[in-house]
């Protein structure tokens, strides 16, 4: 009867078989979504959790992070996303996890207070010795202007600038390379985080701490931090330069809680 | 000889050297407290195959007599030859990281691994060893003393080997012994039987071992290091080149030549620029970082970084262009600022020769020959014995940071002997001093502090045995990481004290102590919440009841080390768990000694295993033997473990004692389980002259253990005082002397061996389980005697295993009486 839908037809049910798959395959995405949403809601429970027991509470023998804007950082950088796919569930568990080459991405508390030690501001510049993952250094970024980091191992710190470029954040500069002599170009720094522990503090790094700037630097093996060293710079020229041993940095897997939910 | 004796002797080479060899290849890859926790499982195979041996005689499988149990030798012989290689291989497949165990449970998994595949060729060697004794068990004090004897020339033969191979090729070696064993069992198997299977079956045997062998021979199993070991991370820097390496013995030295290598512990802050760091190569010992070798063009003006360090302090206390004597010389650091500082002479002590060779080649040029000048004399040597035996005299004596930061930071060297650091060292060391000179000890800092407080404590100690006031003659300089105690004879003078504060204070180094300190001046640049320092070194001068206080009370053990007690890095104390428990703003961390948590751990595995293997060959004797024969079986049960006990006491307390007397821990090892086993060996034959005498086995067996037991009670308190006048002697002498020493200890290889022929007569079916009893026991005993040791001391030990072989001499006498039939039989 009608002509035109005479050739329609043929394409109504193919428009319908077409329907039926985008239809489909747009559940699919819709559900792959709100799983992954799911996922990503889960991820934030995990670390709203790891911010309130690990770093926010006091615990036995334990300073708390005090600091409300590092713990919101805290909040922020998906840890998850820094660690191996196989340890994605240990992500948010007070465990130092291995990222490969003999090194680690510290256990959150010790990242958290590291930070806090340098007390990191808004319009702040700090560098960090020793990028590993990038888990410091995005949680810097969240805390500073521009933040500077520097990986010795090439393979790693490839793959960190990767990451930390894929995750958006514009304002961390990753480069390959020897530390020791710091990113003179874009000296002086408000705040240092030394992440790779060496027999000494690369004097040339103290000399890129503004007056009034702090740097850290954790002392032991990858797996134990045993005290972080706290640097601070006065303003009384290149000498005022006082030295603080901070203990609060506890043995998490000894005293309970360990191995996760 | 007969084929089954070589079988023996072979087999026990064999097990001695991989043990050995194992020790050392753990060393390397991991750290050797693993060694110990892994051949400590894999040793209970002897328990293990005294429950098998239990259950073959159950089965009433053919053991007795001559030609007994030949199969079953010839099959576990081949078994372990195969497994042994196999398993080594296989454990270098294995991803074990020790410090990932606490939060990783596959960590655990890959313990097990380590565990399961070690087990199975010392199972199967004690299995040989086992059937080969028990079978003829009329014979044991022959059969023993092939074991001994074998054992004794494969504890020599692995440290020779080590000495010109790596640890892989010694594998080989060790693996070619097991093969010899091997051949001789198949060959018995051969001359014992007609049927063709059997033939064809040993034929097969042979060519799986030849392939084995010819497959290894041409890719050796490399040793897999940890990637958290220093060398590993080392090889990842940019630019890294693996430069040399070197095996001994003593261990594996790498030298890695990176830009990005830079060793100057606790280099003060503010070092200004020209006192940079020189181009360095790293130093790796048994794949750790120790030290470095700096570039040296023989201008000492370029050194100027080592002024830096809290390392240089007692230079600007010093007399002029001094004679200095650097004890663990390493790769040189000590001897250029020495020499930087206008040393007339140096006098370079260091153990390990391989470190020397290198330094003067392939690192003379780069090196600027050091240890070829004529300013300077190296000496191989161990620095305490070095001492011992100078007559000279020194302005400054030297001890930097002779063990690695790594493997100090977490207390890896907990359970490890030094006759470097205790009382009496610290003694001959100020002995050695021309009036004005000072002692120079630096140590790496931890928080709490206690190696310093340790060194502390041990030089006022020494200074009260001479009868000067210690608080004029101490300094105690302290960077955030690194402290340097200066020790002097005479008092410090103002002048000293004011060049040498100067002198911090430009570094930001803390006076941590000095006599005539204020409060508050020790605490300026490196703020500790708590002056700890000035407490701990005000209540260790106070004298008396103070320091005794604070020994009790301190967290940390820092009681001076002594040669009884040569255990300077034991610090950890149970007692002060509740405290840590309590107290807040108390790390855990910094009081985790890995040391001495990895042996007690092994202690406590070995104890519930070993328990595992006693009681289940009992439980399968139980419904074997008739109710009315059970009886007697405790003074059995107690004689063997007090052998097993007992004798490992005495091995361990010899080997400490002897570490000393040869200077040389390896020398050490090698001559005292080589020396006692032999020595042991020679007992056991002197034993089976006796039997074939027909004598009474138990009295002889009870005066040989009082016997053993009074030398034991000798040697505890007569011992050391004996030996150190002898210090001097060349090293021939001194090896003359250890034999001499061990030789009245033959009388403790009598009594396993007369024990098992006794019992064989008495009660047949004990025998598998004294043979588990006593493996089990040598097991625990093992790490019992360091713990004990290191909690009471080495007479402590002698004591303790004087009255296991009292023990053992009054319970042979209570053993079950000989039955009649089995007399008869025989």
């Amino acid at each position: 009867m009608n002509p035109i839908t005479e050739p329609r037809s043929p394409i109504l049910p193919r428009w319908r078989k077409l329907g039926t798959r985008s239809a489909l395959s747009l559940l699919t995405l819709a559900a792959a979504f709100l799983f992954a949403k799911n996922d990503e809601e889960s991820f934030r429970k995990l670390r709203e959790e790891m911010v309130r027991t690990q770093l926010a509470s006091w615990r036995f023998g334990v300073d708390a992070v005090r600091d409300s804007l590092v713990l919101e950082a805290f909040r922020q950088v998906p840890r998850h996303r820094f660690v191996a796919e196989e340890l994605v569930p240990h992500a948010y568990e007070d465990r130092p996890l291995p990222i490969g080459y003999g090194q680690t991405i510290s256990q959150p508390y010790i990242v958290a207070k590291m930070t806090e030690l340098v007390e990191p501001r808004k319009g702040h510049r700090a560098l960090e010795i020793g990028t590993g993952s990038g888990y410091q250094a995005a949680i810097l970024s969240r805390l500073v202007a521009d933040v500077y980091t520097i990986e010795i191992i090439e393979p790693l710190g490839v793959t960190a600038r990767e990451r930390l470029t894929a995750l958006g954040y514009k304002n961390v500069n990753v480069r390959t390379g020897d530390g020791y002599y710091g990113w003179p170009e874009k000296a002086p720094f408000d705040s240092i985080v030394v992440t790779a522990a060496a027999n000494h503090v690369p004097p040339p790094l103290i000399e890129q701490l503004k007056p009034g700037g702090r740097l850290v630097v954790p002392i032991g093996n990858p797996f134990q931090t045993q005290r972080l060293v706290l640097v601070t710079k006065g303003g009384k020229g290149p000498r005022d330069i006082r030295v603080q041993d901070i203990m609060a940095v506890r043995f998490v897997p000894l005293i309970s809680e360990s191995g996760g939910k | 000889m007969r084929r089954r004796e070589a079988v023996l002797l072979l087999v026990s080479a064999a097990v001695l050297a991989d043990e050995v060899i194992l020790v050392r290849a753990f060393s390397i890859g991991l750290w050797h407290h693993f060694a110990y926790m892994v051949i400590s499982i894999a040793l209970l195979g002897f328990g293990a195959s005294g429950t098998l041996l239990a259950v073959l005689a159950r089965q009433k499988t053919r053991l007795g007599g001559r030609a007994g149990g030949t199969e079953w030798l010839a099959a576990f012989a081949v078994l372990f030859a195969v497994t042994f290689p196999l398993a080594f291989a296989l454990i270098q497949k294995i991803p074990f990281d020790p410090f990932l165990i606490v939060w990783d449970r596959r960590q655990l998994l890959y313990l097990g691994c380590y565990y399961l595949v070690m087990f199975v060729p010392f199972f199967a060697a004690a299995t040989v060893i086992g059937i080969a004794l028990i079978a003829e068990s009329e014979q044991s004090p022959r059969l023993y003393f092939y074991n001994l004897v074998g054992s004794a020339a494969g504890a020599a033969l692995a440290v020779g080997v080590l000495q010109i191979a790596q640890v892989e090729q010694a594998v080989l070696a060790a693996a070619a012994l097991a093969q010899g064993a091997a051949l001789f069992a198949l060959l018995d198997v051969v001359a014992n039987t007609s049927t063709r299977f059997r033939r064809q079956l040993a034929a097969v045997a042979v060519l799986v071992m030849a392939g084995l062998t010819l497959y290894f021979a041409a890719s050796p199993p490399a040793v897999r290091i940890s990637q958290y070991k220093g060398l590993s991370y080392a090889l990842n820097l940019p630019g890294a080149r693996l430069l040399a390496t070197r095996s001994s013995a003593i261990g594996r030295v790498d030298v890695v030549a990176s830009p990005a290598i830079r060793q100057a512990p606790g280099l003060s802050l503010v070092t200004p620029q020209e006192a940079a760091i020189p181009l360095q190569h790293g130093l790796f010992v048994d794949a750790e970082m120790a030290g470095a070798v700096t570039a040296f063009d023989g201008n000492t003006s370029a050194l100027g970084y080592l002024d830096w360090m809290s390392t240089a302090a007692q230079y600007f206390v010093r007399p002029d262009s001094p004679r200095v004597c650097v004890l663990g010389a390493g790769g040189g650091a000590s001897v250029l600022l020495a020499l930087r500082h206008g040393a007339r002479h140096v006098d370079a002590v260091e153990l390990d020769g391989n470190v020397v060779r290198l330094l003067r080649e392939p690192l003379r040029t780069f090196g600027g020959a050091l240890y070829d000048r004529p300013d300077v004399s190296v000496h191989v040597a161990e620095g305490r014995a070095f001492l011992e035996s100078a007559p000279a005299q020194w302005d400054v004596i030297d001890i930097s940071l002779v063990d690695s930061f790594a493997a100090a930071a977490v207390g890896l060297g907990a359970v490890n002997e030094s006759y470097l650091y205790t009382q009496e060292a610290f003694t001959t060391y100020l002995r050695h001093l021309r009036p004005a000179g000072v002692l120079a000890v630096t140590r790496w800092i931890r928080m709490p502090p206690r190696d310093e407080l340790k060194l502390f404590a041990t030089a006022i100690g020494a200074l009260e045995g001479m009868g000067l006031r210690p608080a004029d003659r101490l300094v105690l300089v302290r960077s955030w990481a690194t402290a340097t105690l200066l020790v002097k004879r005479e008092p410090f003078t103002a002048g000293e004290m004011m060049a040498l504060r100067r002198w911090a204070e430009e570094r930001l180094f803390d006076m941590a102590y000095f006599p005539g300190m204020a409060a508050g001046e020790g605490n300026r640049f490196n703020v500790l919440e708590r002056d700890s320092y000035a407490e701990a070194t005000h209540a260790l001068l106070s004298g008396g009841g103070g320091r005794e206080v604070f020994f009790r009370e301190y967290p940390f053990f820092v009681q001076p080390a002594t040669d009884d007690r040569p255990y300077f890095f034991h610090f950890f104390r149970w007692r002060a768990l509740p405290l840590m428990r309590s107290t807040a703003e108390v790390a855990w961390v910094p009081f985790v000694e890995w040391g001495y948590l990895i042996l007690v751990a092994t202690l406590v595995q070995a104890a519930l295993l070993g328990g595992f293997l006693i009681a289940l060959p009992l439980a399968l004797l139980r419904r074997e033997v008739p109710r009315r024969a059970r009886g007697g079986r405790l003074p059995v049960f107690a004689y063997f473990f007090a052998l097993g006990i007992g004798y490992m006491f005495v091995e361990m307390a010899l080997i400490q004692r002897l570490v000393f007397f040869l200077a040389n821990p390896i020398y050490a090892v090698a001559v005292v389980l080589a020396g006692l086993l032999l020595v042991s060996g020679l007992g056991s034959g002197w034993a089976a002259r006796w039997v074939t005498q027909g004598q009474s086995m138990r009295r002889r067996a009870s005066l040989a253990a009082l016997a053993v037991a009074a030398i034991a009670v000798i040697y505890a308190f007569g011992l050391h005082p004996a030996l150190v006048p002898l210090l001097g002697w060349p090293i021939g002498a001194r090896v003359a002397v250890a034999f001499a020493v061990m030789l009245p200890l033959a009388t403790m290889g009598m009594l396993f061996p007369l024990g098992l022929r006794d019992l064989g007569r008495a009660r047949a079916e004990l025998l598998p389980w004294a043979w588990a009893i006593n493996g089990c026991a040598s097991v625990v005993a093992t790490s019992l005697a360091t713990l004990l040791a290191l909690g009471a001391g080495l007479t402590i030990v002698l004591l303790a295993a004087a009255s296991c072989y009292a023990v053992a001499a009054l319970m042979v006498r209570l053993w079950p009486p000989v039955a009649e039939p089995v007399i008869a039989e025989s």
